[in-house]
């Protein structure tokens, strides 16, 4: 039985509707600057007009033909992270390195292709690739393909939970021996005709605003709705002694991770659920509820969510709650899906790092309801010492992590 | 070349992003990239492209020549 070791992080890389990182996407979102933008007109009328996507071409060096575009973008983030963390040219270090992905919807645009072609063009045939290039895994099996990482290679699929339980599962298998660095996170590509359909009928999605970009208004009492989007970010996790026996630069340590699951209502959230994976990231890194600087919330933006996640957060921080600081950074970026989670940790950590809590833009009329201090008016300085992220899905299945500094040397 | 072996040539260079100049008949598949699996799918998208079916039990191509030789056998009894 090894010791429990502590887990860090040491590379971080997100492909997003606001930016990528390295680049500037923490810029990005502690301005408020919106990726949320009206969709294209398409062969067929959309049910869906709003959504954040990615623009720019994602170059992932694919040969033939060209993987599924939740691929593509676990690719280009993935590759992010090792480079950050200094690791793309060592081939020694990537060999036993695992990977953990995160994903709610898998290759939609390929399953969604392919059923066209089938139930619209009446062909009776698909292409010989479908199957590999849909699989739920084709992702991470990718990825270790690509790095040469030959570790564990596991897919996580609980909807908007995807990568934080991808993570939160990376840590405990470095904790305890299982592994000794893990990349994880996720990725999310669901912005096909079929998807947009089923998300349409569900009706939680926003009504598109006046100013656009402002459609997704996470804690504001007008908000309506949330917003679909794409994008992937990964996170290369190892233990500390890892870490510094080659060197690396820390730039966090992933302290704590909870989970829990509401078993009550397939779409409607419940506090006593949340609270739960809340208080059990908490007991994991061994911190008390005051130690925790900023949340960054799961703040879909829908009026049900928010305000159950309000609830848990006053349950949980009750005292606390007038110096913690809450923002979603989902107003900007978009609902990520089984992404989200990841690239909102990431967020957390810049925070960390920059001592900066970036905003819940778009937060018009902050619903006093709520009782929590959703920061409305801008970036915020303050100093970080540990950060939560939420992360709450369809399912009930809610998933928390905690990251804390972690000085030199720590 | 022919029209034919030149849309083949274009098709398999846009694909693999190789330089179109310098593909031959004696190139091998193996040679640009093409693995079985892959293959298949350049062979499926041929047939989509050119609107042929090839018959599923005949030996693999192994060269850029077999493959435009397997097109130029169904075009010209289609």
């Amino acid at each position: 039985m090894h010791e429990p070791r502590r887990v860090v992080v040491t590379g971080m890389g997100i492909v997003s509707p606001v930016g990528n990182w390295p680049g500037p996407l923490f810029d990005n979102v502690a301005a408020g600057r919106s990726g949320i933008r009206l969709l294209p007109a398409g062969e067929r009328a959309s049910p869906v007009q709003v959504a954040a996507w990615i623009d720019a071409p994602i170059a992932d060096g694919s040969k033939g033909v060209p993987p599924d575009r939740v691929t593509q973008l676990a690719l280009a983030a993935g590759r992010s992270a090792l480079t950050e963390a200094g690791l793309l040219d060592r081939p020694d270090l990537l060999a036993d390195m695992g990977v953990h992905l995160g994903t709610g919807s898998g290759a939609s645009a390929t399953t969604d292709q392919a059923f066209y072609r089938l139930y619209g063009e009446n062909r009776d045939r698909l292409a010989p690739m479908t199957l590999p290039r849909g699989i739920n895994n084709a992702a991470a099996s990718e990825l270790a393909i690509r790095f040469g990482l030959t570790g564990v290679n596991h897919t996580y699929s609980i909807a908007c939970a995807s990568s934080s339980s991808a993570i939160g599962e990376a840590l405990r298998a470095i904790r305890h021996g299982y592994s000794e660095r893990i990349l994880a996170g996720g990725s999310e590509a669901l912005l096909t005709y079929g998807i947009l359909h089923a998300w349409h009928a569900l009706r939680a999605l926003a009504t598109p605003d006046a100013q656009v970009g402002a459609t997704c208004r996470p804690f504001s009492a007008d908000r309506t709705g949330l917003v679909l989007g794409e994008g992937a970010a990964f996170l290369v996790l190892e233990s500390l002694a890892s870490a510094q026996a080659r060197g690396a630069t820390i730039l966090a340590e992933l302290a704590g991770y909870g989970a829990s699951c509401d078993a009550d209502h397939v779409t409607h959230p419940s506090s006593s659920g949340q609270v739960r994976a809340i208080r059990h990231a908490l007991a994991d890194a061994a911190l008390d509820p005051g130690a925790i600087d900023y949340v960054n919330a799961h703040g879909t933006g829908t009026p049900a969510g928010d305000a159950v996640e309000a609830e848990s957060l006053r349950t949980v921080f009750s005292q606390h709650l007038h110096t913690l600081p809450v923002s979603s950074s989902k107003a900007v970026h978009g609902h990520l899906m089984g992404a989200g989670g990841a690239v909102e940790l990431a967020i957390a950590i810049l925070a960390m790092q920059k001592n900066t809590v970036p905003p819940t833009a778009h937060c018009r009329v902050p619903d006093s309801e709520l009782g929590i201090d959703v920061v409305a008016e801008g970036m915020r300085h303050k100093t970080l010492n540990a950060v939560l992220s939420n992360s709450f899905a369809f399912g009930g299945s809610n998933a928390v992590l905690i990251a804390r500094r972690c000085e030199a040397g720590a | 070349m022919n029209d034919t072996e030149n849309r083949l040539c274009d098709m398999l260079a846009q694909q693999l992003e190789i330089p179109r100049e310098g593909l031959t008949r004696t190139t091998t598949l193996e040679q640009v990239g093409l693995d079985s699996l892959a293959t298949i799918e350049f062979m499926f998208q041929i047939e989509d492209s050119f609107n042929i079916r090839f018959d599923q039990t005949g030996e693999p191509p192994t060269t850029l020549g077999d493959v435009l030789d397997q097109v130029s056998a169904k075009l010209e009894h289609a």
